[in-house]
């Protein structure tokens, strides 16, 4: 599908005549409302807003496959049934989302905003009244959320255990290309005097979790619904984002110039793009509508 | 409730909640860039009237956060560095210690003889969320403590280690937000 394609289509849906019987909102707007806030609120903890350098700064440390699921979620939203009336029970929700919400903000803390989108993605799945935008854009949400507190809070809770679990496959790899580099632990010691000690910004955890929101983000940014292929797609892109890793914690521990070049230098910027890169390519070939069963 | 009052609610809804965010993110900053918990933990053992000792490895190496102290009554030096509760502190303090080291994690009021890193992330949990209600006696960093000391070393002075995440502990202005320390506090 097209950029044109799409903007055609949101348009279209957009500009339909108001169906919504005029005075009351409609239950797209409403949740267009609430979604919106959820992500300002949630922008404020991840932009720096400090100065403009410090903002500028912190723009290019986002994560770019968040910002896209962002988009599609309300994207998918803005193609949902126009001509819904928000009912007592998205009326109630609203109310009770806006007072959480405001509530929350006295909460620094990205799990708050994270708890709520859980809320809200999980009431699109079940009461979307066959509306199959509705709930694809409760998906993209869902697993917003659980790149905001789910993951977290799995990956605080198992912390040793994934990286030890990286450290055995980082180290299977150097066994057989580098017998000379030491591994101990979760800690490889080069011959020329440099060690690396992974800790968690390392763990493969983080890149498969993108993963999972870049594939489950596009997918339903090409079509609105489940095949059972796009399983197979998720343990693809999962298994190239852990290779990957493997591959750059190797570099790292190659030598001390190698490290220098692929941790602080321009190689983590080459890193990160290809990951970005792949994994949105791997999403876009799983998403294929091709694969659609008639 | 009119199309036109619904969307100007909204509107107010989305306004209020960025601009009590916003200035809730930046008192938290502050906060967190006052807690440099190397000072800390400096002016903790100074005030027990223990000698500092010199650490010859210097930023950016890792070990370069351990802050080594003499007790009068043990031959060997101790140590204490300050750690994020999500990380393994296992590694550096097997490079900073020999076997047999006594070791204590300390997190706000509790310690452990082992990192627990689920414990504190409760203890955590609980002082961020008393903290809401301007309850918590504590600062809710998420760095703890461990503390190492050497064979056969009985401390006659226990060192009472909450102080270093109370609110009304004295700090020095000039000094906050430096070291490594207080960059694993912001994460």
């Amino acid at each position: 599908m097209t950029g044109g394609t799409f903007l055609s289509e949101i348009s279209s849906s957009m500009g339909s005549p108001a169906t919504v019987a005029s005075g009351s909102i409609g239950r797209r707007e409403l949740l267009l409302w609430i979604v919106g806030c959820l992500f300002a609120n949630q922008a404020l903890l991840l932009l720096d807003v400090a100065s403009f350098d410090a903002f500028a700064a912190s723009l290019l440390t986002q994560n770019d496959i968040y910002w896209l699921a962002c988009a599609i979620t309300l994207y998918r939203l803005s193609l949902s049934d126009p001509i819904l009336r928000a009912d007592r029970l998205d009326c109630g929700l609203a109310l009770a989302l806006g007072a959480l919400i405001l509530f929350s903000s006295l909460l620094p803390y990205r799990f708050g905003i994270g708890l709520l989108a859980t809320l809200v993605a999980t009431y699109m799945l079940m009461l979307d009244h066959g509306d199959r935008n509705l709930k694809a854009a409760g998906a993209v949400l869902l697993a917003v959320s659980t790149q905001l507190v789910w993951g977290p809070i799995f990956f605080q809770l198992f912390t040793p255990e994934l990286l030890k679990a990286d450290a055995a496959l980082v180290g299977s790899a150097l066994m057989a290309l580098r017998p000379d580099v030491v591994w101990s632990g979760t800690t490889f010691f080069a011959p020329d005097g440099h060690a690396v000690w992974l800790i968690a910004g390392c763990s493969s955890f983080n890149n498969v979790s993108s993963a999972v929101l870049a594939c489950v983000a596009v997918t339903m940014l090409r079509r609105n619904e489940w095949v059972r292929g796009d399983i197979k797609t998720i343990v693809i892109a999962s298994v190239v984002m852990i290779l990957i890793n493997v591959l750059r914690i190797c570099l790292l521990v190659w030598s001390i110039d190698s490290r220098q070049f692929w941790h602080d230098g321009a190689g983590a910027q080459i890193l990160a793009i290809a990951q970005t890169l792949v994994v949105l390519a791997i999403a876009w070939w799983g998403a294929a509508p091709s694969r659609l069963k008639p | 409730m009119s199309k036109a009052v619904v969307r100007g609610i909204c509107a107010l809804l989305l306004v209020l909640t960025v601009a009590v965010r916003f200035q809730a993110d930046r008192t938290r900053q502050t906060m967190m860039s006052e807690f440099d918990a190397g000072r800390a933990i400096a002016d903790v053992l100074r005030s027990h009237g223990l000698q500092l000792g010199e650490n010859p490895v210097k930023p950016p190496k890792m070990a370069s956060i351990v802050v080594y102290f003499q007790r009068p009554e043990c031959d060997r030096a101790s140590l204490v560095f300050p750690y994020y509760i999500n990380a393994e502190a296992e590694p550096l303090l097997a490079h900073v210690t020999v076997p047999g080291f006594e070791r204590h994690f300390y997190y706000m009021d509790s310690s452990w003889r082992e990192q627990r890193r689920v414990s504190m992330f409760f203890e955590w949990l609980k002082y961020a969320a008393l903290d809401l209600v301007g309850a918590s006696p504590y600062v809710p960093v998420k760095t703890a403590i461990v503390l190492a000391d050497p064979p056969n070393c009985r401390p006659a002075e226990i060192i009472d280690w909450r102080v270093l995440w109370e609110k009304n502990r004295p700090r020095n202005p000039v000094n906050a937000g430096s070291g490594a320390a207080s960059e694993a506090a912001r994460s």
